[in-house]
């Protein structure tokens, strides 16, 4: 019978791995189990919540630093540093509504799911990411226990930091195959005190990337760059209305500067031509604010039940071609491109082959990994983007070096490690 | 510390981002200079380490900060940090000697490649 273990003491949580190991019995690694869905399934016997670890150890706001249990709620984080006027600078999103048992749209206002150990081990990021970096670059340090049974720590609780190896950035994006964490320490920043996202409609997904490109490397500071098609915008209550696709430029920082920084872009655009013939409006306030989470939190996409979800990263010059090259008529198909088309999301119908998303990816042109699919197509497609020889060899060596016995999620990114 | 290593010291910060970069003034040309030199500079990083900061903030750690490794990670730390090296650098090639405390580990944890009947560093003291 599967046995949940939910320590709360470091010395207990190893107590609970070297049992593992002197057993060989593998453990399914969880914080809040809001990400379970994503990956391969892990065959494991028991689970191994690390939702025990929970409370902030330590926060100073004028340092900019937060030390937390990693099964602290992401919801009571965001809380304590929205009182400090401060955030999670890589915007963490919420998928949770692709994995409930029926899929509905997410509920605006609605506590964030997911722990902050979890957030950090899918190094879950946001539409800020192509400006404020993603998760790995928030993650400071952390305390763990790793596959042998042994705690050990890495990084430290200091921005500049280059001592030894930089761990945090390695089990970034581990999905839990590497150590259990326990103790996590985060980069905060300030919370912007004015967002204006400059919106333009009824561009298509080439004159669509030409902008979100071209801001993107202005000197206007630009921290969110997304193009809905028309049939995704119109899920959206705050550009619903117009009722065509909608490519929107986000920028952020004290109003007057936000205000003169929108204008600078909006000239720059009408200057390089990319405007002509289109509409344009300014959003601010909080459907701005709901319109970036919706972006990040999928809430646009169809999710239907049996609808399988990618992600693509790929570099974004290329995002309009793929997304023609995979789509390809096929009217089933929807997506949306965000991070400046850095990041491509495309809903499909159940059983679209890998071979049609990875094949339209350039060679060495990004990655694929199917994001929402059910268990047993998870199980029978590389979820992850296939490596190459030397370096799929690299990553069995480093999960190896972690977790030799492999109890530690086994299988969850690659079947062979 | 200043007066305890008879030295002089000069101190420029990066204020803002938490970086001090003592700069202790000594001439080679004195006997014993260098060796107070370096202890003073060793009692300056231990007292960051205490504080809750580390080693380094920019530079990394290379030789003259090796061995104050154990200042900040313990055994465990620092061999799970040594085992990640050992997977991407299986026969210790890369720049043997830095970073890492105790050189003879490097090859002794994680995966010894024996390679035609050779284990690599044969000259290395071992545990």
């Amino acid at each position: 019978m599967a046995t949940i273990f939910t320590p709360n003491r470091p010395e207990e949580l190893s107590e609970i791995l070297r049992w593992a190991v002197a057993n060989a019995t593998p453990l399914a690694v969880v914080g809040g189990g809001s990400k379970s869905g994503i990956g391969r399934p892990v065959s494991a016997e028991h689970v191994l919540s690390l939702a025990g670890f929970s409370g902030v150890s330590q926060y100073e706001p004028n340092e900019l630093v937060l030390t937390a249990g990693a099964g602290t709620p992401l919801a009571e984080i965001e809380a304590l540093l929205a009182e400090n006027g401060q955030m999670l600078a890589f915007e963490p999103p919420d998928h949770t509504h692709l994995f409930a048992a029926s899929a509905t749209a997410p509920i605006a206002g609605a506590a964030r799911a997911g722990t902050l150990g979890g957030v950090l081990a899918a190094n879950s990021s946001g539409p800020r990411r192509f400006l404020a970096g993603a998760a790995r670059d928030h993650f400071l340090g952390f305390r763990a226990v790793n596959g042998r049974g042994e705690a050990f720590k890495a990084g430290g609780r200091v921005v500049k930091n280059v001592t030894g190896f930089d761990l945090p950035k390695l089990l970034a994006g581990s999905w839990g195959t590497l150590a259990a964490l326990w103790e996590v320490t985060l980069k905060v920043m300030p919370v912007p005190e004015f967002s204006c996202a400059l919106l333009i409609f009824g561009l298509d997904d080439t004159g669509a990337s030409r902008v979100m490109r071209a801001a993107a490397a202005s000197a206007h500071v630009v921290s969110g760059a997304a193009h809905l098609p028309a049939r995704v915008a119109v899920r959206s209550a705050a550009v619903k209305a117009a009722g065509q696709s909608v490519t929107a430029l986000r920028v952020e920082g004290p109003e007057l500067s936000v205000r003169h920084r929108v204008a600078g872009l909006k000239a720059l655009l009408i200057g390089g031509g990319y405007l002509e013939g289109v509409d344009c409006d300014e959003l601010d306030g909080p459907a701005a604010l709901a319109l970036w989470r919706d972006i990040g939190d999928l809430a646009l996409l169809a999710a239907g039940d049996t609808r399988e979800i990618w992600r693509l990263s790929l570099p974004p010059a290329t995002a309009p071609a793929v997304v023609a090259h995979i789509v390809n008529g096929e009217p089933a198909v929807e997506w949306l491109q965000d991070q400046a088309g850095g990041t491509l999301w495309l809903s499909c119908p159940a059983g679209t082959p890998a071979e049609q998303i990875r094949g339209a990816l350039a060679p060495d042109g990004g990655h694929a990994t199917l994001w929402r699919a059910s268990a047993a197509r998870r199980a029978e497609v590389a979820v992850f983007q296939p490596q190459p020889p030397a370096l799929a060899a690299l990553t069995r060596r480093v999960k190896a070096s972690f977790d030799p016995r492999a109890v530690l999620n086994p299988g969850r990114m690659y079947s062979d490690s | 510390m200043s007066q305890k290593y008879g030295l002089r010291v000069t101190n420029v910060f990066h204020a803002g981002d938490g970086n001090l970069h003592p700069l202790i003034l000594y001439d080679a040309n004195v006997p014993g200079e260098l060796a107070r030199a370096e202890a003073f500079g060793a009692e300056i990083l231990a007292l960051c380490v205490e504080v809750g900061g580390v080693l380094t903030g920019e530079h990394g750690v290379g030789v003259e900060k090796r061995d104050l490794m154990g200042t900040m990670f313990d055994a465990d730390d620092l061999a799970q940090q040594m085992r990640v090296k050992s997977a991407f650098d299986p026969e210790g090639r890369l720049n043997p000697g830095k970073v890492f405390p105790q050189l003879h580990r490097c090859a002794e944890l994680g995966h010894l490649h024996v390679h035609r009947g050779q284990i690599p560093f044969p000259h290395l003291p071992r545990l």
